[in-house]
This record gives structure tokens, C-alpha cells and sequence, in this order.
């Protein structure tokens, strides 16, 4: 049942191919795309790219995820199926309307090796029914698939958030803030396999939303994608284009993974101003990176538990309303800073009402 | 001047001024040139030989001084020769005054040399160098500021035809109802001539430009002239935007609040500066404002001057007091707007969060909602539960039967197509190439054109220069003279050839002859002196005769060498002779018979000297 759950009619299967002529075409897709995803499938292909990159990717374009794995055919081997002679690389790609990149990383590479032996769409067709109708499907030497052995919690621990933490250091807390005061991340780098790497692992800095839809790993600077993030309010946003740096109309703050740098947009610096709290945690997550006893499992249960601190002293800083104003956090003398931060936690955690 | 412009007008060319007349001409000249240089020149030349002399010489070392650069000493000027006469002229013409020229060319009674003035006049215009009106005008030609103008050109609007006029609405309206003419568009009529000038080169040079620039580049990127130029448009600016948008990056960290770092977009930088122009405005109105008021201050400060009693420092510190009150006052509201700002930023973010969670729970909402569908369909046939399971199931397993035999059938359909496209693609990009490589033999033959239309165009200077010089020959002379001339020449020639052969011919046998001679000369000397050194180990007298014989030999040896430097000086003697005849033919052309007349003055001038100091030596 819970199979049925997942899957809807969005679910799609689409295969773009490009030719020897450098030509790029969606030769096949079942059920159907819009025009608009086409698009941004088109992009995140890097089909039309003089460097086809080969690394399965995963992205987000409005609740769709796409999950994109990228064949090259090599013509030197004489097994090519006949519909596959003029094609030098095809990828498949999946749309589903939940994260697990384990999960369709495995199922593409499946798809594609079927595609790459037989040429044909209509086996694909098959696999695909084959997974919505029983969870699995045996294709032999090709491969074998099956739907329940992925578990999406182990999805959202695939990335050790020790090693994050270990990456940046002390700024690793100016992080924490802007996911736990739910601000508009910006994540860039130059090679989209260490940015999807980082970018999986920052919603464990708060995972007590356990939200992962706010991800959009992998976007590209054209209108649709970034009208659909302004669209989304906030966001984890991954670039591997430079000239995102410059839009800092776009983030509060930006995650530079090629120089390890954090920077917070001019006009949210005062939102980030840190207090003892912050001194606290930041001890916390650097203490336990050194201590091998600490698991990441460990680690993300203990920022939990501080989160919880957190957010039970604030239940007891309402007001009588039940509401929780900047001003009324002022005027208890907290420590500097820290009133705005507790603020944005509220209005972040939804104490507000 | 006048005089030396009247004495001309006797005299027609230059080779008719004879000494004094060039005399006059020449102090004319001096004398507007400097007047105190001349003063101790009498104004004709004087008879007197050695005086005259002695006024020519003071006259070249002057027009030495004012820079004269050829050879020239009293000679040239006491026996003149045409081109010595016209280059001095022309010089001291050159040196003239400006204003001089202004005079006389506007007196207008002396029309013979007008147009010698006209010249000298644009000589001195081409000197000077044009400059654009906003260098400083000390930086302007050096020491001729009379003629410096300020050329400055204005823009001018010129209407025209074509796709423009279509595009844009209401230009047609505006040029036939609004467009002044162009002699009103330039604030200065001066302007005029220069502006028109400036506007046509500009476009010359644009449609140059574009026109090399599409033979370079454009023709090759297989796009039709519009199209490229549209894409060159979107691509500059772009790269202004980008260029733009990384400055103001790199500057917004300094700049404050809302201006740094926000601006995207050329389009939005203009509004920018826009917005800061009306704010100009405003600060103008202010500024305005601000006057009258002062005045009207005034008006009622007059009075109250008056009867004032108040002093200076309760009056600053009123003014203090009042200071102090504003700057208060202005600190609390940017105090205000601060928070206001921090308050809107803080909004903003709120509004984000919520828009978010609005979207997440929208999905949450779907969901739920298919989820659902489903339970409650489930509910409904949960009755029978297996047979209904079954019965799904049967479904699920037929339609997916179904739909793999459509895609079997679309998979046959799908293939063909895609394959029709790839090779319909293929035939296409074939073409371009073909296209590309047709493309590239047009830009050949285009260069190929341009070299000929070179070539063209030098062929025809070259034959217009021939057709020049052919108008220039003589025409008179006719063709059949020429022939004759020619073929007596060649028969000349033939005459002179039979000669030189029998010359040749003679020396050939000379030189036998005194070859010959010469071997038995030598054959003989051995000889006679093998057979006298025979004779003399017997005979006395023999060895006596080799002594003569010896003696005899060094004297002819000595003779022949006398022969050989009487040849050689006689050849030294013809080529002087040759010389003296070059150098008499020159001489000629002075006025030797002058020369001799004038010497004869000088000696009979001595002699009535000498005679004199004579006489008064003897009456001292």
C-alpha cells in the first residue's frame, strides 16, 4: 500500500539522446512531461554540454525530483542495438515526487543498462509498470530492483554530517543558523558531485522538520528555475555557476564549497548575530567530531536535543497571547543578538501561530 | 609695396627685372618686413660699383637673417638669374606680416597678383592644425591666434527612410511636423558647415565599419545581415549587464543599504540614474525653495535688523539651540527608518517562510487527498476483500498487458520517425557545410573582386595620368617627321657602324703589325746580344759594343717611357679641355659681356681713385 502512496501519475520516465550530429532529442517518455519540465530536464542533462558529465545527478523543479543517469555509448564495441547506432549519449531520466537518490540512482543505472542492451522502450515500459504494480523487477544480468530495500531514512543519512561539520569548521554554525531560522541557503561549487554531496546533508542540521523538500540541489541560472525558487519562498539552493555569487538579491547566505568560505548577504547581517548559544553549540558539534565514539547519528539527536532546549524556553517566553514579538523579547534584557535570533526562531518554528 | 607692385605692372614676367628694379622690389619687401633694418639703404640702387656692391651684399646677409636657406651672397642678386629672383621673392613674400596681406588683399586695387596672395594666404592656413573646441585655446596654434576659430560641430538630425521609420511610432510625425531644418539645428551658424561634415563622415565611417566587419566575420556566421546585427546588440548588452552587475558587486559591500549590490540590469542602472536626476530636480526645487524663503527671511529680517537688540552670540546661540533641535530631530527619523527597514526585511522573511510552508502544505494537501481517494475507494471494496484484490490485480495485469502492446505498436511507429529525423538532420548538416564551404569561396571571390577593383582603380589613375601627359604633348608634331627623324638616325647609325668596323679593323691590324715588329725586335736584341757576347770573350772592341748596346737599350727604354706620359697627358689635356668648354657654355649664360663692363668701370673707378688720393697726397 505504501508503494501506491508514492507513485502518481507525474511519475515519469523520459529518455533524451544525442545524436552524432551533436543533436539533442526526448526520444522516448512515459506518461508525459509539460514543456517546462522538459526544459529543465534538458538542462540538468548537460546532453547539450561539449562535457557530458556522467554522474547521476539528482534536482528539484517545483515538487518534482529528478533523477538523471547518464550513459555515453561507446561505438568501438560491436553490441550496439540497431536504434542506438547514431546515438552518442542518451540519459534517463525519473521523476518522482520524493527524495531517496539511493533509490533511483540504482533504478537508472538498471534502466539505462537495459536501454544500452536491447534499444528498446517498450522493456523500459515494463520495468516501469513492473515497479509500480509489484515494488520489483529481475531483469537478469542487467540487474535486479527492488523498491523496498531502499529506505529513505538511510537516504537522509548518506552524507556524514561530521564530515560537513569538518568542512567548514567554525563557520559551520553560521550555517546552523540560517537552517534553523529557515533562511534562504545558497550552496555553490564547481563540481556538481561534491555540491550534491554537501547540499543532502544540511537539512540534518535540523531534522527535527525532517524536511528534505526544501532541497533544490542542483539549479541552473535561467528565468524558469529561478522564478520557481523565488516562487518556493525558502530554499537549499545548489549552483555550479559562478555568477550566482553575484545575485545576492537570492540568498541570505552563500556556501562557497571550492574556497570553504561562508558569506552572509549585506542586508541579513544583523540577523546573524551570535550569542553564547551559538558558543555553546558550535563546542558541542566541534567537541563530538573529535570524539570517535560520537556516531553522526548520535550528533544529529544531540543538536536535536538542544533544538528542543531551545524551542521549550521559548514556549515559556510567550505572552500571554501566545504570541512571541520583537519587542517583548527586548524587553527582557536578553543578551545582545539574541533576541533577534530567538525571534527568528519563532517566527521560523511557527510559535507564532 | 605699392611701389614694387607698380614698378611690376610695367614689367610682365620676372625675367624682365633687371637689378635695380629688383633692388626696389626687394627693399619694398624689407622695408614692411623691418623698417629699421633698412634705413641706411638709399631707396634705388646707386650707380657707384663698389657702393652698389656694398648695398647688395647688406641686403643678402638680411634676408640671411630672416632665415633664407639657399646660397646667397651679392652676386646673385647684382646679376640675377630667374630662379634665384623668384625663390627670394617667394621667401620675403612668406615672411610678410599677416596683416599686410589682410591690407593689400583687401585693397583690391593691385588685382595682378591676387591669386599669388590667395596662395600664400592658404600656405599659412595649412600650417596651422585644426583642434577640437575643447582644448584649451593657449594650446592652439602657436603665435597665429587672428585665424584660430573654434570649429565646433552639434549633432544634427537629418530625416530618413526605411525600416526605422516602420518600427518606430510617430517618428514619421516627427520629422515632417517638428524636426526643425537643419541650418536651425546648431546653436551657432558658424556651426553649421562642420556639424554636416562631422554627421556624414560618422556615417561613412559607421557604414564602413559594418560593412568590413560583415565581410570579416558576418558573412561567416550564416545568419542574414538584421539577424546578426540584433544578436550583436543582445550580445554587448549583455556583457554591459554582466560587467555592470560584477562592479556592483564588487562595490556594493562599501556602497550603502538599498543602492549596493541590487542593481541588475542596464536597463535598471538608467532608472537608477534617472531616479538620481529627479532627485537632482528635487534638489533643485528645494534649492529654489529654499532662496525664496531666505528672501522672504530677509524681507522681514530688514526690520527686525532694525530694532534689533539682540547680540552676535545670543543670535549663535540661538542658531545652536536650532541646530541642535534639527540634528535631534533628523536622528530620530533615521532612527525610524532604520527599524522601519530592518521591521520590512524582517516581513519579508516572514513572508517567505509562510509562503513555504503555505507550498509544503499544499503538497502535504495533495497527498493526503490522493491518499485519500485511495483508503476510501479501499473501504468501499474491502467487503470482498480477496475476490475484489483478485480482481485488481487481473486489472492491474491488463492493463499493463495493454499498455506494453501500444508501446510495442508506438515503439514501431517511434522508431521510423526518429530515425527520418536523425537522417533528415544529417542531409541538413551536410548542406550547411555545403553552404559553409560555398560561403567560404563567395568571401574568396569577394577578396578577389576587391584586389581587382584595385587593380582596376590604379589601371585607371595610370591611364589618366597618360591620357594626361598625352594632352600635354605637343600636338603639332606629326607622325611622319618622327619617322624620318628615326630612320635617319638608323641610317646614321648604319653609316657610323661601317665606320667603327673599319676602324676596328685598322687597330686589329695595327696590333699584328706591332706585334710582329715586336717579336723580331726582341728575337734581333737576343741576337745581336748572344752574338756580341760571343765576339767579346776575343774581341775588345766587341765589348765596347755591348757596352753602347747597353747604354743604347736604357735610352730607348727611357724613350718609350716619354712616349707613354705624352699620351697620357695629352688625354689629361682633352678631358680639360672638355671641362673648360663644359664651364664656358655656364659662364655664358652669366652676362660675361657685363662682367667686362663692369670691371672696366671698377678699374677706370680705381684709377680716378688712385689719381685722386695722388693728388692729395702731393698737396699734403
Amino acid at each position: 500500500m505504501t508503494t501506491l502512496v508514492d507513485i502518481s501519475l507525474e511519475d515519469s520516465i523520459s529518455i533524451f539522446e544525442k545524436d552524432l550530429n551533436s543533436d539533442v532529442l526526448l526520444t522516448w517518455c512515459f506518461p508525459s512531461i509539460n514543456d517546462q519540465l522538459r526544459q529543465v530536464l534538458l538542462n540538468k542533462t548537460s546532453l547539450e554540454k561539449e562535457k557530458i558529465s556522467l554522474n547521476f545527478s539528482f534536482s528539484k523543479y517545483k515538487n518534482t525530483w529528478i533523477y538523471i543517469h547518464t550513459t555515453s555509448i561507446d561505438h568501438s564495441s560491436g553490441t550496439i542495438p540497431e536504434s542506438l547506432k547514431r546515438v552518442a549519449a542518451f540519459s534517463i531520466c525519473i521523476t518522482r515526487n520524493h527524495f531517496n537518490p539511493e533509490k533511483y540512482s540504482s533504478l537508472a543505472s538498471i534502466l539505462s543498462n537495459v536501454y544500452l542492451a536491447l534499444g528498446d522502450c517498450s522493456k523500459l515500459l515494463e520495468c516501469q509498470l513492473r515497479v509500480i504494480n509489484r515494488g520489483q523487477f529481475d531483469v537478469g544480468a542487467l540487474g535486479k530492483f527492488v523498491d523496498s530495500s531502499f529506505d529513505v531514512r538511510r537516504s537522509y543519512l548518506a552524507t556524514s554530517i561530521k564530515d560537513v561539520i569538518r568542512l567548514f569548521g567554525e563557520e559551520i554554525i553560521l550555517i546552523w543558523s540560517a537552517m534553523a531560522m529557515k533562511k534562504r541557503v545558497v550552496v555553490y561549487s564547481e563540481k556538481l558531485i561534491s555540491l550534491l554531496k554537501v547540499i543532502r546533508a544540511l537539512p540534518l542540521f535540523v531534522f527535527h522538520r525532517q524536511n528534505w523538500n526544501i532541497l533544490r540541489p542542483y539549479v541552473s541560472i535561467n528565468d524558469l528555475e529561478i522564478k520557481d525558487l523565488q516562487s518556493t519562498g525558502i530554499y537549499c539552493a545548489g549552483f555550479v555557476d559562478p555568477s550566482i555569487k553575484s545575485r545576492d538579491d537570492l540568498y541570505d547566505i552563500l556556501i562557497d564549497l571550492s574556497s570553504k568560505e561562508v558569506s552572509i548577504s549585506s542586508y541579513s547581517k544583523d540577523q546573524f548575530v551570535l550569542g553564547s548559544f551559538h558558543k555553546d553549540l558550535l563546542r558541542f558539534m566541534l567537541e563530538s567530531l573529535d570524539n570517535d565514539e560520537v556516531s553522526d547519528q548520535a550528533l544529529i539527536k544531540g543538536l536535536n536535543m538542544k533544538m528542543k532546549e531551545l524551542l521549550s524556553k521559548l514556549e515559556s517566553l510567550k505572552e500571554d497571547d501566545g504570541k512571541i514579538t520583537l519587542e517583548s523579547l527586548e524587553s527582557r534584557k536578553l543578551p545582545n543578538g539574541m533576541s533577534t535570533f530567538l525571534f527568528n526562531i519563532a517566527n521560523a518554528e511557527g510559535l507564532n501561530g | 609695396m605699392h611701389i614694387h607692385l607698380s614698378e611690376i605692372e610695367d614689367n610682365t614676367t620676372i625675367k624682365d627685372l633687371d637689378t635695380d628694379l629688383l633692388y626696389k622690389c626687394i627693399l619694398a619687401y624689407l622695408k614692411v618686413i623691418n623698417e629699421n633694418k633698412v634705413t641706411n639703404l638709399t631707396s634705388t640702387l646707386p650707380k657707384n660699383m663698389s657702393s652698389r656692391v656694398n648695398s647688395w651684399s647688406l641686403i643678402a646677409n638680411l634676408i640671411k637673417d630672416l632665415g633664407y636657406r639657399a646660397d646667397l651672397s651679392f652676386h646673385n642678386l647684382l646679376y640675377p638669374n630667374i630662379n634665384d629672383t623668384r625663390r627670394i621673392l617667394i621667401f620675403l613674400g612668406q615672411n610678410l606680416p599677416k596683416k599686410e596681406i589682410d591690407q593689400t588683399g583687401s585693397g583690391g586695387a593691385s588685382t595682378v597678383k591676387i591669386e599669388d596672395q590667395i596662395c600664400l594666404y592658404l600656405q599659412g592656413c595649412i600650417k596651422e592644425s585644426w583642434m577640437p573646441y575643447f582644448c584649451p585655446f593657449s594650446k592652439r596654434v602657436p603665435g597665429n591666434y587672428s585665424t584660430a576659430r573654434l570649429f565646433t560641430t552639434q549633432e544634427v538630425k537629418i530625416p530618413f527612410r526605411g525600416r526605422q521609420l516602420k518600427v518606430t511610432p510617430g517618428l514619421e510625425e516627427y520629422f515632417t511636423h517638428f524636426l526643425p531644418p537643419i541650418t536651425n539645428q546648431p546653436n551657432r551658424f558658424d556651426d553649421l558647415a562642420p556639424s554636416v561634415f562631422e554627421y556624414n563622415l560618422s556615417i561613412y565611417a559607421e557604414a564602413q565599419e559594418r560593412d568590413l566587419e560583415w565581410k570579416r566575420k558576418g558573412s561567416a556566421s550564416g545568419l542574414n545581415p538584421i539577424e546578426y546585427k540584433k544578436q550583436k546588440l543582445k550580445n554587448v548588452l549583455n556583457k554591459m549587464n554582466d560587467s555592470i552587475r560584477t562592479s556592483m558587486m564588487e562595490s556594493g559591500g562599501m556602497s550603502e543599504g538599498s543602492r549596493g549590490g541590487r542593481l541588475e540590469s542596464l536597463s535598471e542602472l538608467i532608472s537608477d540614474f534617472r531616479g538620481y536626476s529627479e532627485d537632482s530636480e528635487g534638489q533643485f526645487s528645494r534649492k529654489k525653495d529654499f532662496t525664496n524663503e531666505l528672501s522672504n527671511q530677509s524681507t522681514v529680517a530688514v526690520p527686525a535688523a532694525a530694532e534689533s537688540t539682540e547680540t552676535e552670540e545670543e543670535r549663535q546661540a540661538k542658531r545652536q539651540a536650532e541646530i541642535d533641535r534639527l540634528q535631534e530631530q533628523l536622528n530620530q527619523l533615521s532612527q525610524k527608518i532604520s527599524s522601519f527597514a530592518r521591521d520590512m526585511e524582517n516581513f519579508a522573511q516572514q513572508m517567505r517562510q509562510q509562503e513555504a510552508l503555505g507550498n509544503e502544505q499544499d503538497q502535504q494537501r495533495e497527498g493526503l487527498e490522493k491518499a485519500y481517494k485511495i483508503k476510501k475507494k479501499t473501504f468501499s471494496l474491502l467487503d470482498d476483500a480477496e475476490g475484489n484484490t483478485k480482481e485488481l490485480q487481473a486489472l492491474c495485469n491488463q492493463t499493463s498487458a495493454n499498455i506494453l502492446e501500444m508501446s510495442g505498436e508506438w515503439e514501431k511507429v517511434r522508431k521510423p520517425i526518429i530515425e527520418k529525423y536523425r537522417s533528415l538532420k544529417d542531409r541538413a548538416n551536410n548542406e550547411a557545410d555545403e553552404a559553409k564551404s560555398k560561403l567560404d569561396r563567395i568571401k574568396e571571390m569577394r577578396a578577389l573582386i576587391r584586389k581587382l577593383v584595385e587593380e582596376v582603380q590604379q589601371k585607371e589613375e595610370l591611364f589618366q595620368q597618360l591620357q594626361q601627359a598625352y594632352k600635354e604633348a605637343p600636338k603639332d608634331a606629326n607622325r611622319s617627321i618622327y619617322t624620318l627623324r628615326i630612320l635617319e638616325t638608323v641610317k646614321n647609325i648604319k653609316k657610323q657602324k661601317v665606320d667603327i668596323d673599319k676602324v676596328l679593323l685598322d687597330t686589329k691590324n695595327l696590333q699584328k703589325d706591332i706585334n710582329s715588329i715586336t717579336d723580331t725586335a726582341v728575337r734581333t736584341f737576343d741576337l745581336v746580344k748572344d752574338l756580341l757576347y760571343n765576339d767579346a770573350k776575343k774581341d775588345p772592341i766587341a765589348k765596347q759594343a755591348i757596352k753602347s748596346f747597353a747604354v743604347i737599350d736604357e735610352k730607348f727604354q727611357k724613350l718609350f717611357k716619354v712616349i707613354d706620359e705624352t699620351g697620357s697627358f695629352q688625354n689629361n689635356v682633352l678631358t680639360l679641355e672638355s671641362k673648360i668648354d663644359y664651364i664656358t657654355v655656364k659662364t655664358n649664360t652669366l652676362n660675361s659681356d657685363r662682367i667686362v663692363n663692369d670691371l672696366k668701370n671698377v678699374k677706370t673707378e680705381n684709377q680716378n681713385l688712385i689719381k685722386t688720393i695722388k693728388s692729395k697726397m702731393q698737396q699734403e
